[in-house]
């Protein structure tokens, strides 16, 4: 373990790794193959987890070494206590971590616990001129950035933000050196229970965190209209949001505006019933995946952005649709 | 319930650094305005709900800071915050466990059954402290939480901690703790200005001999103009012909998406729906 200078803690999700792991992996084996150092990959994974696989997966990414941590309780603080624990004895150069919910929480007890700084949501990685890490995080609202280099003394603990980096298997054919599953338990068992866990109701979430949204309008004319895109989102169990004129119109409040004026959204579906798709509006969704227009006018450019165009009246499209739905 | 409070205030620059010449300008520390933490303002509104919640709240704010950290407490004590402690000493960025050390000490020579803070600040925005604090204290820590209850009975702290997407964890924490706070859809209510008032002569200052702190291990290399970010680096299809690919890349990977023609025989609707069903948004009743 020791000759690993570079670590990648990867996040489990259900199918598997994070992708957001990978993203980070992926950069960090750009650096190492510069550097000629070695990366060990650290995961917390179940009993029953096919480590083989995984392990391969990860070599083409470009780790040299996985060990599977196994932690009990598997909380965030544990887990942290129990890389800090491995990472004092082995000194690693840097620690890499995804900048996610879970992945910010371990990387602040791993930093707290070594008694180090924690460099989070970082946007760049590279080497200096004596190839020593340097790393790049934003500070006051992202509008300046900061460098940083190591000076090889501690071990950096680094969260780097999801999104930013390819995700890219540029080591075909490596092989990995699978190390023994470590089991950790923690000596003062964590007292937070968690209980359970609330899905977001579609009607009260933000938007912001959406995953389906239906949005409306001028095209949609009138409020007792605007009912029809309240329904169509009960149907997908979508939330609902509107342009600067549903909000003027007081069809929609405020929080649930989209664009310049309002939020900016990332949801899987949109479905964006009579908007024209001025710039101040479309700005809002650059981030959707899927996205869905209808609106008479052939020549709006919401069409220009949209996966499916519907060339008609929206109001009628979602009565007809809803009436299709109801119907069965 | 002893309610300890960690605020502190942050640097708001004026002006777009984008657009500015000089950088260092718009960083001086006499061009730049100060405000305080949302994210520590939230954890005031929740110690403020607790205490409306159940009997006998004290909740006791505490900065660290300059004199201009001042400003925060006499907000706390506008929003509520019954004792006020000023430690005047100042950290620099890379030093947070150093940081995290002295609030430890400050809040365990207070005496706390709560530790309340800001889940990361709004300036640097490292998200260290409140752990930090934690695990010096040797305590449990709960973070991003949006909402606190007290269980009856003297129980444990029921807590709501957000966890993406909308979605909330419930869990269960016994006191002592530390409880890192997310903005959420409670409002901070506004200070009132007769207590804001009065804060300068309830402020306790605590004056603490700087020891020089072990050396950070980093080099700052250079402050500049944040870039927009990095967005993934496009890569054009293969199965186009080489004009196409050309066109693509010289537009950034932003070229039209290939749409589905509206074809007159198909109904809106129906269109609507058969895109749905087949994109496994929605379930095919047929």
């Amino acid at each position: 373990m020791e000759q690993n200078k570079l670590w990648v803690v990867a996040e489990n999700v259900d199918e598997g790794l994070r992708e957001a792991s990978f993203e980070v992996l992926t950069e960090v084996a750009r650096l190492a193959s510069r550097r000629g150092d070695q990366i060990m990959v650290l995961f917390c994974s179940a009993p029953d987890a096919d480590v083989n696989k995984i392990g391969v997966e990860l070599a083409s990414y470009g780790a040299d070494a996985l060990l599977p941590l196994e932690v009990v309780p598997n909380s965030s603080r544990c887990v942290g206590g129990a890389i800090a624990d491995l990472a004092k004895e082995c000194r690693p150069d840097a620690i890499f971590i995804a900048e996610t919910i879970w992945g910010h929480d371990v990387a602040a007890w791993v930093a707290a616990k070594l008694r180090t700084t924690l460099l989070s949501n970082c946007v760049e990685l590279g080497l200096g001129p004596d190839q020593e890490l340097t790393v790049t995080r934003h500070v006051y609202s992202d509008t300046v950035a900061v460098k940083y280099a190591s000076l090889g003394e501690q071990t950096m603990v680094i969260t780097i933000q999801p999104g930013l980096f390819n995700v890219k298997k540029a080591f075909p054919g490596k092989t990995i050196n699978l190390l023994e599953r470590h089991a950790a338990q923690a000596q003062n068992p964590d007292p937070v229970q968690v209980l359970g866990f609330i899905k977001a109701d579609p009607r009260t979430v933000d938007i912001v965190d959406a995953e389906r949204l239906v949005v409306g309008g001028k095209g949609m004319g009138t409020a007792e209209n605007y009912k029809l895109i309240h329904e169509v989102a009960e149907i997908l169990g979508a939330a609902v949001g509107g342009t600067r004129v549903a909000r003027d119109n007081g069809w929609v409040t405020l929080d649930r505006q989209i664009g310049q004026t309002g939020k900016t959204v990332a949801p899987e579906l949109l479905i964006s019933c009579g908007v024209s798709g001025a710039i101040q509006h479309t700005m809002g969704l650059k981030e959707t995946k899927c996205l869905v227009a209808i609106n008479t006018d052939k020549h709006a450019p919401i069409h220009k952005l949209a996966d499916l165009s519907i060339v008609d009246d929206a109001p009628r499209v979602l009565k007809e649709f809803i009436a299709k739905i109801k119907t069965g | 319930m002893k309610v300890v409070v960690l605020i502190k205030m942050t640097t708001v620059i004026r002006g777009n650094p984008n657009r500015a010449e000089n950088l260092e300008a718009i960083l001086d520390p006499g061009n730049v305005a100060l405000d305080v933490n949302s994210y520590d303002l939230a954890a005031l509104e929740e110690a403020q709900r607790l205490k409306e919640s159940i009997d006998y709240v004290h909740i006791t704010a505490v900065t660290v800071g300059p004199e201009s950290a001042v400003k925060a407490l006499q907000i706390a004590h506008g929003m509520g915050a019954d004792e006020l402690i000023w430690v005047d000493a100042q950290y620099e960025g890379g030093r947070e466990m150093e940081l995290a050390g002295l609030l430890a000490e400050v809040v365990s020579k207070q005496g706390f059954d709560l530790v309340l803070c800001g889940l990361k600040s709004d300036d640097v925005g490292t998200g260290l402290v409140g752990i930090g604090v934690a695990e010096i204290l040797g305590i449990p820590a709960v973070t991003r939480s949006v909402k606190i209850e007290i269980l009856p009975d003297g129980g444990p702290l029921q807590i709501h901690r957000h966890v993406g997407k909308g979605n909330r964890e419930v869990v269960h924490c016994p006191l002592p703790a530390v409880i890192t706070v997310e903005r959420s859809r409670r409002m901070p209510r506004y200070p009132g200005v007769a207590r804001y008032l009065a804060a300068r002569k309830k402020i306790i200052r605590y004056a603490v001999e700087q020891q020089p702190g072990t050396q950070v291990s980093l080099r700052h290399v250079e402050t500049k103009k944040a870039q927009p970010r990095p967005k993934k680096i496009f890569t054009p299809d293969d199965n186009l012909s080489a004009a196409d690919r050309m066109k693509m890349i010289m537009t950034g990977g932003m070229a039209r998406k290939k749409k589905k023609k509206a074809q007159s025989v198909v109904s809106g609707s129906e269109q609507l729906y058969n895109f749905l069903v087949k994109n496994g948004f929605l379930k095919n009743k047929a």
